[in-house]
């Protein structure tokens, strides 16, 4: 009996370090385990055609898997649930990596800035109506761009004592959906607090100090001031 | 022999538990001390960042040509940004150490504005070197006072390690140990410092400016009766006042209602302005199906929406589309002048061709009849003063908002330079370069910096 369990253990390993070394080879495909921007991409377009019914949440599961497979029979692949270049094709998502011969310059996208201001927005303001969470980025886009305030995005976010989701850990959680349409509102310019530099919730804020800013809105759970 | 088993398994439990809490501890001291030493580094770098921004301010005044003063005060912009940059990532109080960051910033900005006075061969007026004069008592005081505060540091009466874990829980404590180390005294010293108006994003005279929105004042009846009637096509129901917004620029009522049709019963939510009775915002967060719509259908909607909600004259700048949905932004055109300051934004379903964003306050706030006279720079004269290397696409006449907020008239060159386009704004009365934005082509729109 023993014997066995020590067969199996090994047998375990040696496919897990294997499996590892497949995923290493094979990083460019979308496969079970996956995570990240593209993923979400995927579970878009899924979406849209009505391949998924599970949320849009950036990580390759059960769903985003049955789903890649039900595309892949509707378009004549082999059904494996993985995201190759052809699968990729088939979702209409452009072939990953561009050669760097491309022209040198070519700018940058600011969508880290997105993913920063969506995961604050998450830990923030969970619960909270869509309006109250575009607020929530709305108040971080306002801090940098004001004097009182680091001047940029990841300054205003990681500054020390001024949001609770930074020292606990919350922010590094993945954002869902609406943190992300919401951040992007933000970012669009949709301020529903009309300039708030600082927002509070007075069922649990413990500074004194924050009673004395001038009220402008309360949202949901939260008060926005200047 | 068996009963001494128990205690024997015990007792190197016990000690285990020891061993591995001890660890514990020393990884803790460990880490603190990292800490400590990191927000110490940092502390270093502000005293020496806030000296060089006294230093270069003063050398700044006592140069003789607007050009080595331009050199100097570009050398204090710099200092005084990343004194600001370090401030902000020390884990003080932000009720007390506010002034002080806003001292730092605009330091940065005024010089700034007097960077571009000197480049232009301006030379200072005496109000100014005044200005400069009292900026450059404060920084010296501030600087005075870190240098005193840094020999606590070192005489360990301070620990970053320790602030920052108290920084929100408990206040009294934090309060004593502001007190200690002085910083209250040096916040309430650093609020009197003048204030500044100057063409800067930061500059005081930002802060007073009046929208222009007219109109008589409504009530909350009012509102709900013109979000139902502005949105009727949408079948808004159940519109109810749940707010008001105040202390703000624009004034207003914020409604929440429920919207039928694709998603039935969902919640949005829109603000309308106190005066005129204006939607200042409006926000529908429902999820987006497949889309159906090409750019061009989803532009024509948006016009469609605005036309007829009494905006016109609006027309398209710039676009973006997002997972099912597209943002249009408009700005308004008098006679043959693109005015961006009025700025409209829509947000348009790719799946039905709902709308399901508006965004106005820039439209309300800067929004009037302008005199605009005719440009004394002539479109050919602005073209000169391109750079040879780049392929003018086309021109036209546009009103831009200056760094503080004051709307230029200039000749807008839409460029290619090498394998990038480029918007190059010319100042259409002393063909100054006033503006570059680089064009960043993407899938799904444009986006300029």
């Amino acid at each position: 009996m023993k014997k066995y369990v020590l067969v199996l253990t090994i047998v375990f390993s040696v496919l897990l370090v294997v499996s590892l070394y497949i995923n290493g080879i094979s990083a460019q495909n979308l496969a079970w385990g996956s995570r990240g921007e593209e993923v979400r991409e995927a579970q878009t377009r899924l979406r849209r055609w009505g391949y998924l019914d599970g949320e849009v949440d950036g990580v390759f599961g059960a769903d985003t898997f049955e789903a890649v497979k039900r595309l892949q029979r509707n378009n004549g692949l082999t059904p494996d649930g993985v995201i190759g270049p052809r699968t990729r094709d088939a979702l209409g998502m452009p072939a990953r990596t561009t050669a760097p011969t491309e022209p040198a310059s070519r700018g940058v996208s600011r969508s880290d800035d997105v993913n920063l201001l969506a995961r604050t927005i998450f830990a923030e303001a969970k619960g909270e109506p869509y309006e109250g969470k575009v607020a929530v980025g709305a108040v971080i886009l306002n801090r940098v761009r004001n004097p009182a305030f680091p001047n940029t995005m990841a300054g205003v976010v990681y500054q020390p004592c001024a949001f609770e989701p930074v020292k606990n850990g919350a922010i590094n959680q993945a954002p869902d959906d609406e943190a992300f349409r919401a951040a992007r509102d933000a970012l669009n310019g949709w301020d529903p607090t009309s300039g708030a530099l600082y927002f509070w919730n007075p069922a649990t804020a413990t500074s004194r100090w924050i009673w004395t800013r001038t009220i402008t809105l309360r949202i949901g759970k939260h008060v926005f001031g200047n | 022999m068996r009963r001494y088993i128990l205690p024997i398994v015990l007792a190197v439990a016990l000690l285990g538990t020891g061993v591995w809490g001890y660890q514990q501890y020393t990884q803790k001291v460990d880490y603190h001390t990292y800490l400590d030493i990191q927000f110490q580094r940092q502390f270093y770098d502000l005293i020496g960042h806030v000296e060089n921004t006294q230093v270069d301010l003063a050398k700044a005044m006592v140069s003789g040509s607007p050009l080595d003063r331009a050199n100097y005060l570009n050398d204090t912009v710099r200092q005084a940004y990343m004194a600001q940059e370090k401030l902000t990532q020390l884990p003080f109080n932000h009720g007390v150490i506010r002034s002080t960051e806003k001292f730092l910033s605009q330091v940065g900005d005024y010089c700034t504005a007097m960077v571009n006075k000197s480049l232009e061969g301006y030379v200072m007026e005496e109000s100014e070197m005044n200005t400069m004069q009292e900026l450059h008592s404060y920084a010296n005081y501030l600087s005075q006072q870190l240098i005193a505060l840094q020999q606590d540091v070192v005489s360990g009466g301070v620990n970053f390690g320790d602030l920052r874990r108290e920084g929100n829980r408990s206040l009294d404590k934090v309060d004593n140990q502001m007190k200690d180390l002085n910083l209250i005294n040096i916040e309430e010293r650093m609020q009197d410092y003048p204030e500044l108006i100057y063409d800067g994003p930061f500059s005081e005279h930002l802060k007073d400016v009046k929208p222009r929105l007219q109109g008589k004042t409504i009530t909350e009846e009012e509102a709900i009766r013109i979000v139902t009637e502005e949105f009727k096509e949408n079948k808004i129901t159940n519109a109810r006042v749940i707010g008001r917004i105040e202390n703000a620029p624009i004034e207003g009522y914020y409604i929440r209602a429920e919207r039928n049709g694709e998603g039935n019963g969902r919640g949005v939510s829109v603000a309308v302005s106190k005066t005129g009775g204006k939607i200042i915002w409006y926000l529908d967060p429902r999820s987006i199906g497949e889309s159906k719509l090409e750019k061009e259908e989803a532009i024509e909607i948006a016009e469609a929406f605005l036309n007829e909600k009494g905006y016109e004259d609006m027309v398209t700048t710039y676009t973006m589309a997002y997972e099912g949905e597209m943002v249009i932004n408009f700005a308004y055109k008098q006679e043959d002048v693109i005015v961006y300051t009025d700025l409209i934004k829509v947000k348009v379903a790719l799946d039905n061709g709902d709308i399901i964003g508006l965004e106005t306050e820039g439209f309300l706030i800067n929004h009037y009849e302008r005199d605009i006279k005719e440009p004394s720079l002539s479109e050919d004269d602005a073209r000169e003063r391109l750079s040879s290397g780049v392929e003018v696409e086309s021109t036209r006449l546009a009103m831009i908002p200056t760094a503080g907020k004051k709307e230029i008239l200039t000749y807008e060159f839409k460029v290619k330079f090498g394998e990038d386009n480029y918007l190059i704004y010319i100042d259409a009365e002393d063909g100054n370069q006033r503006k570059i934005l680089l064009m960043i082509q993407q899938e799904d729109g444009t986006l300029t910096i």
